[in-house]
């Protein structure tokens, strides 16, 4: 799957775009199983900019294609078989359901697909080191644990694209590297295409490409 | 699946909430139904459907000249003759009334004693004739037809203001009585009951061979050709020429049941308001159901939000918050009809303690009531759960 954006501009960036981007009002492309790194300082739209791929916000001017198709024209059930089958994401936010386990939060997730996810979950949280924690109440975790808890989930999914919203926010440098590797195989097994927003400091995979915003 | 979106639903939605509607909803519903059902089933005892207006009963216009001369209002042997030869008429019967004194006395020694008249009509023209209804010359037992809007008179009307104990069919056809016919003829007694209750002529009914015979023998007046009243039966598409010539003889229709239902106009305005209360408290029943439920899936709006956001579809969601509004439903809706149930045990005793014959089946309307509640609950809730997923997506 291809991503293409032509011309956006996210309605509350208008007019404070800046000259150095390479997205926003330009013409840019994300090829199949390539890695993309996009760098940002905060402010710039990097969280926007996912959204838009993965059709939680429309609120721009411009095109944005996925397989040559306008994002704006697909349904809401062309949406969820996006986000079941082909494009995974990790939220800047995370987003998990706190009065829930951590692995029941993975659950959610791997209930869609059909077969037993229950020895890949118990291997992922073991490379994370969070198999202790995996019967815990998610609001008792602390954000790096859930952090990774949400890298889990993103990963038992089938997927083209995944998309990482600052991922490694609040892991320390052995943790992120685990999680990358661990990332990094999910991506190769599948031979699907990555992108990563970050401030700038990250440099766990081997990008193909950096873009500014 | 399933009982993971349990985890992350029934905790948002709150069973004590969900428990309270449901009480609410069980007593909204029950009182409609209970309501409906007693007006209709009390509809039915008063204004019975059964008279079919074709069948009208006829008297001459009562003037200042009968008073004065003491001429009687009736019909003569020619004017029947002639009426009854009208082609607008299917059937044609006069009354014949007694032309004795006649008492009536309670069986035993309660002392009740009153004087009565009676009147015969042609068996063809008595709704509700039972087989009993026969008198041979020779018989002691006298067979009685009252109207029924002297039982709902005296139930309704008498009984209820003097506090005495009302009666039902079946208690008044229990007593027995005996008759006392008197006359220049002589003196003759016969056991007596009621036998049935006509809704259609409001009068004291014999079978008309007794009459004809007490008025011979007894009274000793030979059965003139003359009659007070007649009851004609209308063929179904000639009342314009039944009227037409109902003017022109100035004849009058008898307007007896009208009086008896004027007394009845109380119960009915009694019903109506319950009526009117049972329909507000179906359409409080219905508001809180669907504000329930709009409340409850506008709570979860975030559970919802993120479920669509990993990629479960609007229609599962959908389809999973009905399951609840199914459960819920069914489970108020059983509650209810059992409730109903007992309420209406409840109220047939209650109505046969007050004198009326009402069975406990339910009211076709009722179900239709019910069913129609049902299904307008689910769907406004169904429109309720679809629109918030929906709006949620977007």
């Amino acid at each position: 799957m291809t991503i293409e954006f032509n011309n956006v501009t996210p309605a509350p960036l208008a007019g404070v775009i800046s000259s150095t981007t390479d997205i926003w009002q330009c013409t840019c492309a994300f090829e199949a199983a390539k890695r993309y790194r996009v760098v940002a300082p905060s402010g710039k739209g990097k969280s926007t900019f996912i959204h838009y791929i993965y059709g939680l916000r429309f609120d721009f001017t411009g095109k944005v294609r996925l397989n040559g198709v306008e994002s704006s024209h697909f349904h809401a059930n062309e949406w969820a078989e996006i986000r079941q089958d082909k494009i995974s994401i990790v939220y800047q936010d995370l987003r998990l359901f706190l009065q829930l386990t951590a692995l029941q939060n993975i659950q959610v997730k791997s209930a869609l697909y059909p077969g037993n996810f229950d020895d890949r979950i118990h291997a992922m949280a073991e490379a994370l080191q969070v198999s202790h924690l995996l019967n815990n109440k998610a609001h008792t975790l602390s954000y790096g644990e859930r952090q990774r808890i949400a890298i889990i989930r993103s990963l038992i999914q089938p997927f083209e694209w995944i998309l990482l919203d600052e991922p490694f926010s609040h892991l320390d440098l052995e943790n992120s590297k685990r999680a990358a590797t661990l990332i990094d195989s999910a991506v190769r097994e599948r031979n699907a295409g990555l992108i990563v927003t970050s401030l700038g400091q990250d440099n766990q995979f081997n990008y193909d490409k950096e873009y500014q915003l | 699946m399933r009982a993971l979106l349990n985890k992350i639903f029934l905790r948002k939605l709150g069973i004590g909430k969900f428990t309270l509607s449901g009480v609410a909803f069980l007593v909204g519903f029950t009182l409609v139904l209970l309501s409906l059902q007693g007006y209709f089933k009390l509809t039915d005892v008063i204004s019975p459907k059964k008279n079919p207006s074709n069948y009208i009963i006829l008297n001459k216009e009562v003037g200042f000249t009968n008073t004065i001369f003491g001429a009687r209002a009736q019909f003569t042997p020619d004017e029947i003759l002639e009426f009854r030869k009208q082609t607008f008429l299917d059937d044609f019967g006069v009354f014949r009334s007694s032309q004795f004194q006649a008492t009536a006395h309670l069986g035993g020694d309660l002392g009740f004693y009153t004087e009565l008249f009676f009147e015969s009509v042609p068996t063809q023209f008595i709704d509700n004739k039972p087989a009993t209804f026969v008198w041979e010359k020779g018989d002691n037992f006298l067979p009685i037809i009252i109207s029924q809007d002297f039982l709902n008179l005296y139930n309704f009307g008498y009984a209820m203001g003097k506090g005495t104990p009302q009666l039902s069919k079946a208690t008044i056809q229990l007593v027995p009585l005996t008759v006392v016919i008197e006359g220049p003829g002589g003196r003759q007694a016969f056991k007596a009951k009621v036998v049935g209750f006509s809704e259609r002529i409001s009068s004291i009914l014999v079978p008309e061979k007794f009459l004809t015979w007490a008025n011979k023998t007894v009274a000793g007046v030979d059965q003139s050709q003359a009659a007070s009243r007649v009851i004609v039966k209308l063929k179904s598409d000639q009342s314009a020429a039944f009227d037409d010539y109902i003017r022109k003889h100035s004849l009058k229709i008898s307007d007896e049941k009208q009086k008896f239902n004027k007394i009845l106009t109380t119960i009915n305005v009694v019903m109506s308001v319950l009526v009117v209360i049972g329909t507000a408290f179906m359409i409080f029943a219905l508001v809180i159901v669907m504000l329930n439920f709009s409340l409850m899936v506008a709570q979860a709006k975030d559970e919802v939000s993120l479920l669509l956001q990993l990629g479960y579809k609007t229609t599962h969601l959908v389809r999973h918050l009905l399951s609840y509004l199914i459960i819920f439903l069914a489970s108020a809706v059983l509650l209810s009809l059992l409730a109903f149930i007992l309420g209406n045990q409840m109220l047939v005793t209650f109505f046969a303690d007050s004198g009326m014959d009402i069975s406990t089946a339910i009211h076709g309307k009722v179900i239709g009531v019910a069913v129609a509640f049902v299904v307008l609950s689910f769907a406004v809730s169904f429109f309720a759960i679809t629109r918030v997923v929906v709006s949620v997506n977007r």
